[in-house]
C-alpha cells in the first residue's frame, strides 16, 4: 500500500530502516488512505524518508518540516500531517520551530531521526551529542553540554512526547500508532544508530540502555523527571501525554469547515463603504 | 488653487494624532473634497513627533502638498519643527500658553490644556479633539458634520467616550473667534462617496477577493496593518491570521497551506524578508505558488523603521539564492496595490511561483479619496489536477512533468492516486532526488520555461504612461514616487513611464514607450539608483539624470519639478 517504486539509499544497516519499516506499519495497521498523509521533511538523511512512502511529501528546507506541515494543517484539518527530520534539523536549525509547535500544540506529528551526529554532512556533532564525543570537527571532544528534546517538549506545551529506539520495531511502530491518533503535538524523539559516523551510539549501546516505561506520567513535572533521564537507562514509550484542545480546534473559523473547503459570500461592498 | 487646503495636525506620540486626522479627513472627504494624507512617526512608543498631514483640493490630488496651510501643533515642537513648511497666510492652531510668534503665520490660540484637564487619563486624545473642533471652525466647517461623524466612529463604544468628544469638538469649535488674517474656507460640496484608502487596505482588500483565506506573519512596520485589516474582517470574510515565531516560520506556514491548496500571503519588510529568502528559493524550486508583500523601509539593518525608501528593488529581485523564476510586482498607489495585487495571485497560482508585491511604508500607509474599485475577477488556480480517475495509479504522480510551457500540473494532498513528492532538492519529474548533469539541467530549462510563458503573457503592461506623451524629457519610476510625479506634471511639460513590473524587466516595452532620442530622468528613493541600473542593464536607453533621495523621506512635489525642471 505505502511501497515506492524506488528503495531507500541510506547505509546499509542504518537505523532509518528501522523508522521506516515502523512508519509503513503503523500506517497500515491505522487503515489510512495514502491519499489523507501529507509528510513535510528537512533535510539530511533522515528528510528522505518520505520519498519511500506512498503518501503526499513536501520535501522543505533545512529545519523546517514544522512550519510547512503546520501550513498544510491550517490548510486542510483533514490530512493526517507528519514532519520528519534529525537532530541537526529539528533540535539545531529549527529550534525556535520546535519550541512553538509544542506550545501551539498544533495537529501535527513529529517524528525525528536522532542519531547525535550529523549525518548527510559527514559526521559533525549535533546538539544531542553527548558532551566529549570525538567527531573530525571535534578531535577533543564537543565542549557543549547535549540538550535533551524530550524535555524540552514536554516544558514547552507538547501533549503527546514520547521516546521510541529504531532497534524496537514493534515498539516503535505502537508509538507511532498513538502519536498519529493523538490529538495535538506529538514529538517522538527516536534513538537512531548511525552505522557510517556514529560509533559511540551504535545498537548495542542503545540497546543496553533502553528501558521500557510502562505508561506515561500524569504531570508534566513527573514526565520531566522521567524525561531527564539518560545514562545507565534511558527510558523509552510515551513519556507524557495529555488531553488538550490542539492550535486548530482552537481556531473558531475551522470548526466550521477545513480551511480548504470554506467559501464564504464575502460582500465587498461593505469593505469598501468602511472607507467612506 | 483657492480651494486647496493643506493641515497638519502635530505632537507627541499618545495624543491619537492618526486617528484624530483620520476623521478630520473623512470630514472634508464628505464635504465633497478629494483628500491625501500621510502621516509620519518615529519608532517609539511615548514622546518623539507624531504628525497627520493632509491636503484636501476641489479637484483630483495624488500627493500630499509641500506645504501646511493650517498647523495644530499639540506643543511648542511642533511648531518648532514644521514652521519651515508653512505657507503665506497661514494660521497655527496652538496653546493659549505657548508664546511663539511667526512671520507670516498667524496664531490662534486655543486653551487645550484647560479644556482637558478635566478628562484625566484621555487628556491627551482630548485635545487632538479638541484641535478638530478648532480647525473646523477656522475653515469655516459646519459643527453637525463633524459631530455626525464622531457620533459614527464611536458608535458602539462606552458613551462616555462619545459625550467626551463631542464636548471636546465643540469647546475647541466655540472657543475661536473670526480671525481675520486667516482667509482659507472650505466650499461644501457634495460627498462623492469616495473611499479614503491606503497601499495596505487596498492590498487587504484585493487578497480577499483573490480567494486568499491565510495570512501568515510576523509583524514589522509597514506591513502590521494588514494583519490588523485581516483580524478585523477574520470573522465576516472567514479569514485565516497566523502569526508565526519568525519569519522563517510565517512564510514556511504560508508554502505548507499553498501547497496543500489555499492561497496565502505573507507580509513583512526587508529585516523579515531577508529571513524568508531561503523559503522564497524553494518555492521557486519546489514550484509553490507564493505572494509575499515586501513593504519598504529604510535600510540597511534595522534602519529606519516607520520612514520611507525605496532600497530593496534589487533584493526583491535577486530574492533567494539560485536562478529560478520570480515575478516581482511596483505598484505605484492605492489601485495600484488593489490591481497588482489581484493579478499576483493569479500568476502565482498559474505559474507557480513566488510573487513579490514591493510596497514601501509611504505607499502602505498613506491614503488616497478614491472611488470604489471594480470587483470583477476571474480567479485562475492553474493547472490542478483533482479527477482521480485521470490519474494513473502510480507510485508517485509526476509532478514536475516535462511540459512545452514549462507548467507542470500540480494535485492537493487528499486527491486519489495524486501522491507526489514536491521539494527543494533537484529533482526528476516524479519529484526524486536526481545527481546526473543532463537530468538537472532539464529541470533548470522545464522551469525557464515558465518564466518564458510568464514574460509573453506580461508583454505590454509593465510599463504605463503618463502625462504628455510627445515629449522628449522622459521621467521614469517605480513605485510610491508616482502620485509625486503625476503632481509634478501640472508645471512640468514631460513624459513618465511607470514600471509596474519590474522583474521580469519590461525592457522592450520601456524602449518602446521611452521613444528615440529622449532624455531620460530616473527618480528613485534610494541611494545608489538601483532603478537606473536595471534600465542600463536592459535596454540601450541613456540616463540624462538620476534623481535620488534617501534620507528616510519621500519626494515632494517641488523636489521633482526642481530636478526635472533644466534637464
Ligand atoms: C540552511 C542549511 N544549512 C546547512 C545545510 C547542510 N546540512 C544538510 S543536512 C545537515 C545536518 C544533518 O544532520 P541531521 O539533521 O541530524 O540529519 P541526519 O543527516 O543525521 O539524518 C546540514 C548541516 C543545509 N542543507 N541547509
Ligand atoms: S550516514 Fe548515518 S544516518 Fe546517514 S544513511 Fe548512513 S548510517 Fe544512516
Amino acid at each position: 500500500m505505502f511501497e515506492t517504486q524506488q528503495n531507500p539509499n541510506w547505509c546499509p544497516g542504518c537505523g532509518n530502516y528501522g523508522i521506516w519499516n515502523s512508519l509503513k506499519l503503523a500506517l497500515q495497521e491505522l487503515n489510512l488512505k495514502p491519499e489523507n498523509i501529507a509528510f513535510t521533511s528537512g533535510i539530511g538523511c533522515s528528510g528522505k524518508i518520505p520519498h519511500w512512502i506512498r503518501a503526499y511529501c513536501l520535501n522543505g528546507l533545512h529545519g523546517r518540516a514544522l512550519p510547512l506541515a503546520e501550513g498544510i494543517k491550517i490548510a486542510n484539518s483533514e490530512l493526517i500531517v507528519i514532519a520528519c527530520g534529525g537532530d541537526g534539523d529539528g533540535y539545531a536549525e529549527g529550534t525556535n520551530h520546535f519550541i512553538h509547535f509544542c506550545r501551539r500544540n498544533a495537529n501535527v506529528k513529529y517524528f525525528v531521526h536522532d542519531n547525535q551526529i550529523y549525518g548527510l554532512t559527514k559526521g559533525q556533532p549535533s546538539p544531542t551529542s553527548n558532551e566529549g564525543f570525538i567527531t573530525k570537527t571535534t578531535p577533543l571532544g564537543t565542549i557543549e553540554k547535549a540538550l535533551n528534546p524530550v524535555l524540552i517538549a514536554i516544558a514547552s506545551g507538547a501533549t503527546f512526547v514520547a521516546r521510541g529506539f529504531a532497534g524496537d520495531i514493534p515498539h516503535l511502530k505502537e508509538l507511532m500508532k498513538k502519536a498519529i491518533k493523538h490529538n495535538g503535538a506529538a514529538v517522538i524523539d527516536i534513538l537512531q544508530p548511525c552505522v557510517t559516523f556514529n560509533k559511540v551510539n551504535t545498537y548495542e549501546w542503545y540497546q543496553k540502555r533502553a528501558h521500557k516505561l510502562k505508561k506515561p506520567a500524569n504531570t508534566r513535572i513527573k514526565a520531566m523527571r522521567i524525561a531527564e533521564q539518560w545514562g545507565k537507562k534511558i527510558p523509552i514509550g510515551v513519556i507524557f501525554e495529555s488531553n488538550e484542545k490542539s492550535y486548530e480546534q482552537r481556531i473558531p473559523l475551522l470548526k466550521k469547515s477545513p480551511l480548504m473547503k470554506l467559501n464564504p459570500k464575502k460582500n465587498i461592498k461593505k469593505l469598501f463603504n468602511e472607507l467612506k | 488653487m483657492k480651494s486647496e487646503i493643506a493641515w497638519q495636525l502635530s505632537g507627541e506620540a499618545g495624543y491619537g494624532i492618526l486617528s484624530s486626522g483620520e476623521m478630520f479627513s473623512k470630514i472634508l472627504k464628505r464635504l465633497g473634497y478629494c483628500v491625501f494624507s500621510g502621516t509620519e512617526y518615529p519608532s517609539q512608543i511615548r514622546g518623539g513627533n507624531n504628525s497627520f498631514t493632509m491636503r484636501a483640493s476641489k479637484e483630483k490630488i495624488t500627493s500630499l502638498a509641500d506645504k501646511i496651510d493650517l498647523l495644530v501643533a499639540l506643543d511648542s515642537a511642533s511648531i518648532e519643527m514644521h514652521k519651515g513648511l508653512l505657507s503665506k497666510g497661514s494660521a497655527i492652531i496652538c496653546d493659549s500658553g505657548i508664546k511663539a510668534n511667526i512671520k507670516n503665520s498667524s496664531m490662534i490660540r486655543v486653551a487645550f490644556n484647560e479644556l482637558t484637564n478635566k478628562y484625566g487619563a484621555y487628556k491627551k486624545v482630548l485635545m487632538a479633539t479638541v484641535g478638530i473642533g478648532a480647525s473646523c471652525k477656522a475653515l469655516g466647517v459646519e459643527k453637525k458634520i463633524a459631530l455626525d461623524l464622531i457620533k459614527e466612529r464611536f458608535k458602539g463604544k462606552n458613551p462616555e467616550v462619545i459625550k467626551s468628544n463631542v464636548e471636546a469638538f465643540i469647546n475647541g469649535y466655540d472657543s475661536i473667534k473670526d480671525n481675520k488674517d486667516f482667509r482659507k474656507k472650505i466650499i461644501k460640496g457634495k460627498d462623492k462617496g469616495l473611499m479614503l484608502i491606503n497601499g495596505n487596505d487596498a492590498l487587504s482588500i484585493a487578497s480577499i477577493i483573490a480567494g486568499c483565506k491565510l495570512l501568515s506573519c510576523y509583524p514589522m512596520t509597514p506591513t502590521t496593518s494588514i494583519m490588523e485589516y485581516y483580524s478585523k474582517h477574520q470573522e465576516s470574510c472567514e479569514l485565516m491570521l497566523h502569526q508565526a515565531e519568525d519569519e522563517i516560520s510565517a512564510i514556511n506556514v504560508a508554502l505548507g497551506a499553498s501547497y496543500a491548496g489555499v492561497r496565502s500571503l505573507v507580509a513583512t519588510s526587508g529585516g523579515g524578508f531577508a529571513l524568508m529568502n531561503e523559503a522564497i528559493s524553494l518555492a521557486g524550486s519546489a514550484e509553490i505558488p507564493a505572494v509575499i508583500v515586501l513593504g519598504q523601509r529604510p535600510a540597511p539593518a534595522t534602519g529606519l523603521p516607520t520612514r520611507t525608501e525605496q532600497g530593496d528593488l534589487r533584493y526583491a529581485i535577486h530574492a533567494g539564492h539560485g536562478d529560478f523564476p520570480k515575478l516581482v510586482l511596483a505598484p505605484g498607489d492605492a489601485k495600484d496595490c488593489y490591481e497588482l495585487t489581484l493579478e499576483a495571485f493569479n500568476y502565482s497560482d498559474k505559474y507557480q511561483l513566488p510573487a513579490i508585491i514591493l510596497t514601501d511604508k509611504y505607499l502602505a500607509v498613506s491614503s488616497e479619496s478614491l472611488p470604489e474599485f471594480k470587483t470583477s475577477y476571474r480567479i485562475n488556480r492553474g493547472l490542478i489536477e483533482n479527477n482521480p480517475k485521470a490519474l494513473e495509479r502510480a507510485s508517485k504522480f509526476k509532478r514536475y512533468a516535462f511540459t512545452k510551457s514549462g507548467i507542470s500540473p500540480r494535485t492537493l494532498p487528499g486527491t486519489i492516486n495524486g501522491m507526489n513528492c514536491s521539494i527543494g532538492d533537484e529533482h526528476d519529474e516524479q519529484g526524486y532526488i536526481i545527481e546526473e548533469a543532463i537530468d538537472r539541467k532539464k529541470m533548470m530549462d522545464k522551469r525557464e520555461r515558465k518564466f518564458e510563458s510568464m514574460k509573453k503573457e506580461l508583454r505590454g503592461k509593465g510599463v504605463e504612461v503618463w502625462g504628455d506623451n510627445n515629449s522628449k524629457k522622459v521621467i521614469v519610476s517605480f513605485g510610491s514616487t508616482k502620485g509625486i510625479i503625476i503632481e509634478a506634471l501640472k508645471e512640468l511639460k514631460a513624459k513618465f513611464l511607470q514600471i509596474k513590473i519590474v522583474h521580469p524587466f519590461p525592457a522592450e516595452e520601456l524602449l518602446k514607450k521611452a521613444g528615440k532620442h529622449s532624455k531620460l530622468i530616473v527618480v528613485e528613493n534610494n541611494q545608489s539608483g538601483q532603478l537606473s541600473s536595471l534600465i542600463a542593464q536592459h535596454t540601450q536607453l541613456k540616463i540624462s539624470k538620476k534623481l535620488l533621495k534617501y534620507d528616510g523621506r519621500h519626494f515632494s512635489i517641488s523636489e521633482i519639478i526642481r530636478g526635472c525642471r533644466n534637464v
